[in-house]
């Protein structure tokens, strides 16, 4: 920046908000009374804008209640585990006890390497995410195996 | 509660809390806002960066909470915003004078797009600075000048418009 040069509004703004430091700009904005008008105005704006500022606190007791609702609680991953595998052998058994079999030698178990995996990376996702979200989807997963597998039934008793 | 979201509390609360303020003008509503902050940071503590500041990670939080709050609640009655407390208050009557100006504030604030009044309130209420603000918003350098000078221009004629705060 030369001192002929006259700066734009958003380096006058950077000058006003104490961000720039150009000495060239600061000089010229001494002797530039265009510039110096600029300066002016946007020193208004800044002081409109100003207005927003308040000296509002907290009220003492803040900490407190926060403390109060901030309650640490660990993501039950063992009963949460165990439930979904419940719930999955339940639907399957009430459907017919010969598919529980089916489920366990060619079915998912045949990929339960895979969904062992993806079980647990949906666990570790789960802590940093509402468990709703986790419950839903593994919920999902289950709803959409009963209904395979009732699809499977109807299928072979009409071929039978 | 953890010590580092405690300390928190006590370097940035007041901040977090000037934000809600400006944006729901309640203190109610801003102090339930500012819980849910830091209960937010409670849960994600450990995806913060803690050789990063606090600062602008709890106001990118708190400004998401606030911009969902007046999503959901696009008309806040005139009589729901509160004065705010400035150095100058001294009396009932200037009380009074704050509450018509806060009126007027607010509803210069509300008309302001979205974009230009996250990057005048970050500035104003909460004296961020350039980097500070670009790291919050994830906005250029020149954007958020860009930005700070129309929203700063476009605040000045909806307050002389209306004529709530006289210079």
């Amino acid at each position: 920046m030369t001192g002929k040069v006259c700066p734009d509004y958003l380096t006058i703004q950077s000058v006003v908000d104490n961000e720039e430091e150009d000495q060239a700009v600061l000089e010229h904005l001494d002797q530039c009374s265009a510039c110096r008008k600029k300066e002016e105005e946007i020193r208004s704006m800044v002081f409109y804008a100003n207005q927003l500022s308040s000296k509002e606190r907290l009220p003492a007791d803040f900490c407190d209640r926060l403390s109060e609702r901030a309650v640490y609680q660990p993501f039950p991953a063992l009963p949460f585990a165990l439930a979904l595998f419940a719930i999955a052998f339940a639907s399957v058994y009430i459907i017919d006890p010969g598919y529980l079999n089916w489920w366990l030698t060619v079915g998912i178990t045949s990929n339960i390497g895979l969904f062992l995996d993806t079980f647990f990376e949906l666990l570790y996702f789960g802590i940093n995410t509402e468990p709703v979200w986790i419950i839903l989807f593994l919920a999902t997963l289950v709803l959409i195996e009963v209904i395979i597998l009732s699809g499977i039934k109807r299928l072979e008793g009409v071929i039978k | 509660m953890q010590d580092i979201v405690k300390e928190m509390v006590e370097a940035h609360g007041d901040s977090v809390y000037r934000l809600a303020l400006r944006y729901t003008g309640n203190r109610n509503i801003a102090q339930d806002i500012t819980q849910e902050t830091f209960l937010k940071a409670f849960k994600r503590i450990n995806s913060f960066d803690h050789d990063k500041p606090a600062k602008p990670w709890l106001l990118k939080i708190a400004g998401n909470l606030c911009k969902n709050y007046l999503r959901d609640n696009r008309e806040i009655p005139v009589d729901f915003i509160e004065a705010m407390e400035k150095p100058d208050q001294a009396n009932p009557e200037q009380l009074y004078i704050n509450k018509e100006s806060e009126t007027e504030l607010m509803r210069a604030v509300k008309n302001l797009p979205d974009k230009y009044r996250e990057v005048i309130m970050l500035k104003h209420v909460n004296e961020l600075s350039y980097s500070e603000i670009c790291e919050v918003l994830g906005l250029e350098l020149s954007l958020v000048k860009n930005r700070l000078y129309r929203g700063r221009l476009m605040l000045k004629d909806e307050l002389l418009k209306q004529g709530g705060i006289s210079s």
